[in-house]
């Protein structure tokens, strides 16, 4: 019997932009995770921990990362590792990160394999690996493993590793190191570990191949990845044992807040806040707000979000509120501001100016709102007097959005509270 | 506001208390005449109304009275929508401001100073200037509602932000919404600490910080995506050499099998063609013995037929040298002639120039000697003249130093002081003392001496200046007095002027004015002297500077006369040879002298011609003997020649011809058969041989490019790989996405608050262009009622000032192009309509200060109905110096009236 552990895409040292300053400590998690990984195959007291591609992000990561992981492996000499080079880290040259220092001096038991070849692990078990030596191919790579499967004698057990696409019509791309459906048992393999895909695939020619997707997710709405695959082969010919190990540091949560129903949205997301309270120190939270807001309230559920976000690793907060008056608001705002409303109403025209539709805040004049019209009747903003106002802060009329006119009539509607409360 | 009462003290012409007052309700007419001071009390007013009481400006220094530093006291009575109110300022001097109130019946105090100021301010609505006296654009709405006297049309401009913007929107009929323009100043602060005013981000700004940190981390990522850059070009390098590597290491082992393949049968040819070589060698040396034999053969019979002619010229050759040498013997004997007649030739020349040399020198010595002797004759006369110079020049020096200018000097001097003298005793006092007896009489100052005791019976006369003051002897003291003032002038020039003769006497170290005199005469005489003794000695002198110089030409001419004498040692007959007889003597030896020397020359030439003969001579005499002893050589040489070639072929030359022709025919059999033996192309073979090793080396040096190459990108890639670029453009990446939030987020506050601004004034000014039609309409028809002209429309601008008057907008007349009388008319329209919209809310006092000077007299009529259809509505005080124009409109004040 011979048990391993078959994890891949790491994907050590990827990068966050959208977190800015934050993204290293998500950087950071993906250690934690790996370093979990492997005291779980101590514990478990596998025979080999293995990697199928994507160790880390790019070739070009930096030294203390590699060093980082070279200190996590030597810490545990007791759970052999084998690395194979994925797409992310071809085994391309000089300038690959097998070729640093720190991996040509890894102590024994970390072996990187940057050659095609078979390693004869004891016990009548083999272990053949093709690892990727650029960034795209339309070979299908285990088609080496097949070559190097024919020079074994038959009956011993044969684990395959290798990287790339499942050649799943449609849902490949030509070029993506193409693996074909029944790889394994074309090689006679008893197992093949790829990697190369994010989510968990165990299915694949039998069973036989195995894509146990990243052990960290990396985005919100990700499905069916954070583990890796503990393998156990009771022999040749018999079935894989696969089991799928939880290990992910940092849970990903999305979440949304609606002014169509504030009440609703704020207890809902008070719930989900309460039930994430725990793991909050190892969550990335996003709330997006939307809907129509009259300013007061949004300033007030802004206010309420900041301070519930606080406890988070990562919060992000994506705005796509309206601003909206009552009619009561809008009536007064009428009665007592005259001109602010001619305002109103020229954004609502440029809006429809600039997108060809718009979201009316203003009802026509005293209609419907109960109060006359106070101001005269104006003649509507042309298309030459809305460019001339724009030029003055040279923006193009053309280029401006939905959103550009929510973020104009919550400024205007936002400075009119600060001045008159 | 409108006006009750004005009152003034110290202020203009009005030097004690003048009250201004009451004026009506409706319409006052204030009379006076021209410069009578009524516009002088309104201006008192609105000093009193508006300004500090503690300004010091001109404008409150000229309302004191001409000449005066009385402090101007200024009251006004006014009354406000809170009340009736008296303000009282007291300028300048002392300054004092009280505020009063009329309560229950009576004046009440409401503030004092600052704060009776700062009340009426509030009062008014006027402001204040940063310093110095206020401008009508402080006296809020009355700024606008007081046409001065001399600026009728002068209109305060509407974009103040206070009264001027207030006034605006009362015209408009929009109300100001502070909370609006607040709002608007909020956006436009906004706007302004991120946009410059043409919408660019900046300098200093948030913004402008955002996107300078923008640039600054797309510089850097710039330069890390060049080292990406590299890395991958490095990668590129990498692998293209390592595939060239590969091929070529191939290719070398081709061409290195191909090449020793070639070697070996390149090997193989070499040996044959050795062995050809070697027949080669046989066949040229056969072929060159037999080609010796036959030249042999050849030479001996050449040099027999040489030796034969040899023999014959050198038989010629000896003859001819016996007869050459037999002329030699003969040549030799005339020069031996020659040379035994050239001695006592030259010695008679040397002789005749010795003697010559010496005659002439002789000569020299005697001329020498008499130039001495002419010398000490002048020098004597040149001592003599000298010393007649020196005595003059002396007595010259001992004259005291007066040019006449000087006695000039002195002589107007000495006449200024008779002159003087004599005005003194014209004006002085005269004193005559007759004494009966000798007395004595001192005389109390330093002036001259009296002769004492005074002589008996005879005038002694005293003449001072001014004071005579004299002590009698047995009298006692006399003192006489003059009052004139002239002889005091006098006697102090007398006395100046003396002590300036006296000082210039001193000067000219004489005594008096006639030694003077005399000097200066004795001084021109002895000038004259010296000048003319001066000329004698120049020309004593002749061609020497100096007498010294002539003592020196006189000792040179000596040692040369005793120099020459030594040398030449003259015997006694020498000497006393005369002079002609010398010069004969001189002659005789300069005429024999050039015979002597021709005859000497015929024999040198003739000498040098036979020389010359001699040395012909004797080279045709060497030239024959070595003819012969070349021939005799010849001879033998080729006799030894002939002899050797015969012992070189001891069986005799045919024998020796006959073998050698066998030998080369067998010679050159032996070298066609080994020619037979090469392959047909072994002459390709080294060319090809030669070209495989080249291109081995060749696929070689291009395999160690390769290898170089491959391992100089392997270099770069190894030091490039380690540098963790990626790493580093993600902590880029991620800083640049959040300075392209914080960049966009800071862009779209700017340009909201901007747009928002610009739209709130954008609706202002719409609402302003929205109420210039029916406004323009009530100033035309106001227009129309004062100037009793229907056809034209007076156009406003969009901020309310008056742009023309004219048929339609485009063809208007402009307010500045309008005559004086139009534009004085136009401006009464406008007041009268701001006027009445103010007193919507507050009466309105509006005040004419004489404006319609240049109004005709039938329009005259048409404004006193309009203005006694104001009056029902507004307070007008109407200031004017033609009472008569006004009658019957109403209350009518007279300045001065109190
Ligand atoms: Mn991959």
């Amino acid at each position: 019997m011979f048990r391993f552990i078959h994890s891949a895409d790491w994907q050590l040292g990827a990068r966050f932009s959208q977190f800015g300053a934050r993204a290293s400590q998500l950087r950071e998690a993906r250690l934690t995770t790996l370093r979990r990984a492997l005291d779980l195959a101590r514990q478990q007291a596998v025979d080999a921990f293995l990697i199928a591609g994507d160790l880390f992000e790019d070739n070009q990561v930096d030294n203390a990362l590699v060093t980082a992981v070279i200190d996590l492996f030597r810490e545990r000499p007791d759970v052999p590792v084998y690395l194979l080079p994925g797409n992310h880290d071809p085994a391309s040259g000089p300038d690959s990160i097998w070729e640093r220092p720190a991996f040509r001096n890894a102590p024994s038991h970390v072996r990187v394999l940057t050659t095609a070849q078979a390693l004869d692990l004891g016990g009548g078990v083999h272990l053949l690996a093709a690892p990727l030596h650029q960034k795209l191919s339309t070979l299908d790579p285990s088609l080496k493993l097949r070559d190097l499967a024919a020079s074994l004698p038959s009956g011993t057990l044969k684990i395959g590793l290798t990287h790339g696409a499942l050649a799943i019509e449609g849902k490949h791309q030509p070029n993506d190191f193409p693996i074909a459906l029944d790889a394994a048992s074309r090689a006679g393999l008893d197992y093949l570990a790829i990697g190369h895909w994010h989510s968990w695939i165990s299915e694949t020619d039998g069973g036989r191949i195995v894509m146990p997707g990243t052990p960290e997710p990396d985005r919100f709405d990700h499905e069916r990845c954070g583990q890796v695959a503990l393998v156990e082969l009771a022999g040749p010919g018999v079935p894989a044992k696969v089991v799928a190990l939880p290990v992910a540091t940092l849970t990903w949560e999305s979440l949304s807040f609606d002014f169509l129903s504030a009440d609703a949205s704020r207890s809902s997301l008070e719930h989900a806040f309460n039930a994430l309270r725990e793991r909050a120190a190892t969550c990335v939270v996003r709330v997006t707000l939307k809907g129509n807001a009259t300013p007061q309230g949004r300033r007030e559920t802004l206010a309420w979000l900041e301070g519930a976000l606080a406890p988070f690793f990562v919060s992000q907060r994506i705005d796509r509120t309206a601003l909206a008056l009552s009619a009561p608001e809008l009536a007064d705002l009428q009665h007592r501001h005259p001109l602010l409303a001619q305002v109103l109403n020229d954004i609502d025209r440029m809006e429809v100016l600039a997108t060809g539709s718009g979201s009316v805040s203003l009802p026509p004049l005293g209609e419907g709102t109960g109060v006359a019209a106070v101001a005269p009747p104006t003649a509507p903003l042309s298309l030459a007097e809305a460019q001339r106002l724009l030029d003055h802060s040279r923006t193009d009329l053309a280029s401006l959005k939905t959103e550009d006119f929510v973020l104009l009539r919550q400024v205007l509607l936002q400075t009119l509270q600060e001045v008159a409360p | 506001m409108i006006l009750h009462a004005i009152e003034l003290t110290h202020v203009g012409p009005f030097r004690d208390t003048v009250r201004v007052g009451p004026f009506a309700r409706g319409f006052t007419l204030l009379e006076a005449p021209n410069e009578s001071g009524k516009s002088t009390a309104m201006r008192a007013a609105a000093r009193a109304l508006f300004d500090r009481h503690t300004t010091k400006s001109e404008e409150i220094k000229s309302l004191q009275p001409a000449g005066t530093d009385l402090a101007p006291r200024v009251a006004v009575e006014f009354e406000t929508r809170e009340g009736r109110f008296r303000i009282e300022k007291t300028f300048l001097l002392s300054p004092r401001s009280l505020l009063q109130r009329w309560q229950e019946g009576r004046w009440q105090a409401v503030a004092e100073a600052d704060a009776a100021d700062r009340r009426t301010q509030e009062l008014l609505e006027s402001t204040l200037p940063g310093r110095g006296a206020t401008q009508p654009e402080h006296w809020g709405f009355l700024g606008f509602l007081w046409a001065r006297q001399g600026e009728p049309t002068d209109w305060p401009s509407l974009d103040d932000p206070t009264v001027g913007q207030r006034i605006r929107a009362r015209l408009a009929k929009v109300e100001i919404d502070p909370v609006i323009e607040a709002l608007r100043q909020k956006l436009a602060a906004q706007a302004d600490g991120l946009l410059t005013s043409t919408g660019q981000a900046k300098t200093g700004g948030a913004l402008r910080q955002a996107e300078d940190d923008l640039v600054s981390i797309d510089r850097e990522l710039a330069t890390l995506r060049q080292s990406r850059a590299e890395l991958d070009l490095a990668h590129q390098r990498f692998t293209r050499g390592q595939d060239a590597v590969q091929t070529l290491e191939r290719e070398a082992a081709d061409h290195e099998k191909t090449a020793r393949a070639l070697g070996e049968q390149a090997l193989a040819v070499e040996r044959l063609r050795g062995e050809l070589d070697t027949r080669r060698l046989e066949f040229a040396a056969a072929r060159e013995a037999l080609s010796a034999v036959v030249n042999a053969l050849e030479t001996v019979e050449s040099r027999t037929r040489e030796l034969a002619a040899a023999r014959l010229a050198h038989g010629e050759a000896a003859g001819t040298m016996q007869t050459q040498e037999a002329q030699l013997v003969r040549v030799r004997g005339e020069i031996d002639a020659q040379l035994l007649a050239r001695p006592a030739q030259e010695g008679r020349v040397t002789n005749l120039r010795a003697h010559r040399q010496r005659l002439q020198d002789l000569l020299k010595l005697r001329e020498l000697h008499q130039q001495t002797i002419d010398l000490q004759r002048q020098h004597a006369t040149v001592e003599k003249t000298a010393e007649e110079v020196t005595r003059m020049e002396a007595a010259l020096a001992r004259l005291p130093t007066l040019t006449p200018a000087r006695l000039r000097a002195l002589e107007e001097l000495a006449e200024a002081l008779r002159t003087l003298e004599a005005q003194t005793l014209a004006l002085g006092l005269t004193a005559d003392l007759f004494p009966d007896s000798p007395r004595r009489v001192t005389v109390n100052d330093a002036g001259e001496p009296l002769a004492n005791p005074l002589p008996e019976g005879k005038a002694t006369r005293i003449q001072r200046p001014q004071v005579l003051d004299l002590q009698l002897e047995g009298w006692g003291r006399i003192v006489v007095r003059s009052g004139a003032r002239e002889a005091q002038t006098v006697s102090a020039d007398l006395a100046a002027t003396r002590a300036r003769f006296q000082q210039a006497l001193r000067e000219a170290e004489v005594a008096s004015l006639e030694d003077a005199r005399a000097a200066v005469a004795q001084r021109k005489e002895l000038d004259l002297q010296v000048r003319a003794v001066r000329t004698a000695l120049t020309k004593d002198l002749g061609s020497h500077t100096s007498a010294a110089a002539l003592l020196d030409a006189i000792a040179r001419s000596h040692r040369r006369a005793e120099s020459l004498a030594s040398q030449l040692q003259p015997t006694p007959e020498e000497t006393a040879r005369g002079r002609t007889e010398l010069e004969s003597a001189e002659a005789q030896a300069a005429e024999a002298l050039p015979a002597a020397e021709r005859t000497l020359q015929v024999t040198d030439a003739a000498l040098q011609q036979l020389r010359q003969a001699e040395r012909g001579q004797s080279d045709a005499v060497q030239q024959a003997t070595r003819t012969a002893a070349d021939l005799s050589t010849r001879l033998r040489t080729l006799e030894s020649q002939v002899a050797d070639l015969h012992a070189r072929f001891p069986e005799g030359l045919a024998a020796a011809k006959a073998r050698e022709q066998q030998r080369f025919a067998e010679a050159e059999a032996r070298q066609l058969a080994a020619t037979a033996k090469l392959p047909p192309d072994h002459e390709r073979l080294p060319e090809r041989n030669r070209r495989a090793t080249a291109a081995l080396q060749q696929v070689q040096n291009a395999l160690q490019a390769s290898r170089t190459e491959r391992d100089s990108a392997s270099g770069k890639l190894e030091s490039l790989g380690g540098l963790g670029l990626y790493s580093q453009e993600s902590l880029l990446e991620e800083r640049r996405a959040e300075a392209v939030m914080r960049r966009d987020a800071l862009r779209g506050q700017a340009w909201t608050a901007r747009l928002a601004h610009d739209l709130i004034e954008h609706r202002k000014q719409a609402a302003t262009r929205s109420v210039l039609a029916p406004l323009e309409e009530r100033l035309t028809e106001a227009f129309a009622d004062l100037t009793g002209v229907r056809s034209r429309r007076v156009f406003l601008r969009d901020d309310l000032q008056i742009q023309g008057i004219g048929g339609t907008r485009d063809t208007t007349h402009g307010f500045d192009v309008l005559s004086q009388g139009a534009k004085e008319q136009l401006l009464l329209c406008l007041r009268l309509a701001v006027a009445r919209e103010l007193a919507a809310s507050e009466p309105q006092v509006l005040i004419l200060d004489d404006v319609l000077v240049n109004t005709d007299a039938g329009r005259q009529r048409r404004v006193l109905d309009v203005l006694a259809d104001q009056a029902a509505h507004l307070q007008i005080v109407l200031l004017t110096c033609h009472a008569e124009r006004y009658r019957g409109l109403g209350e009518t004040l007279r300045l001065g009236s109190a």
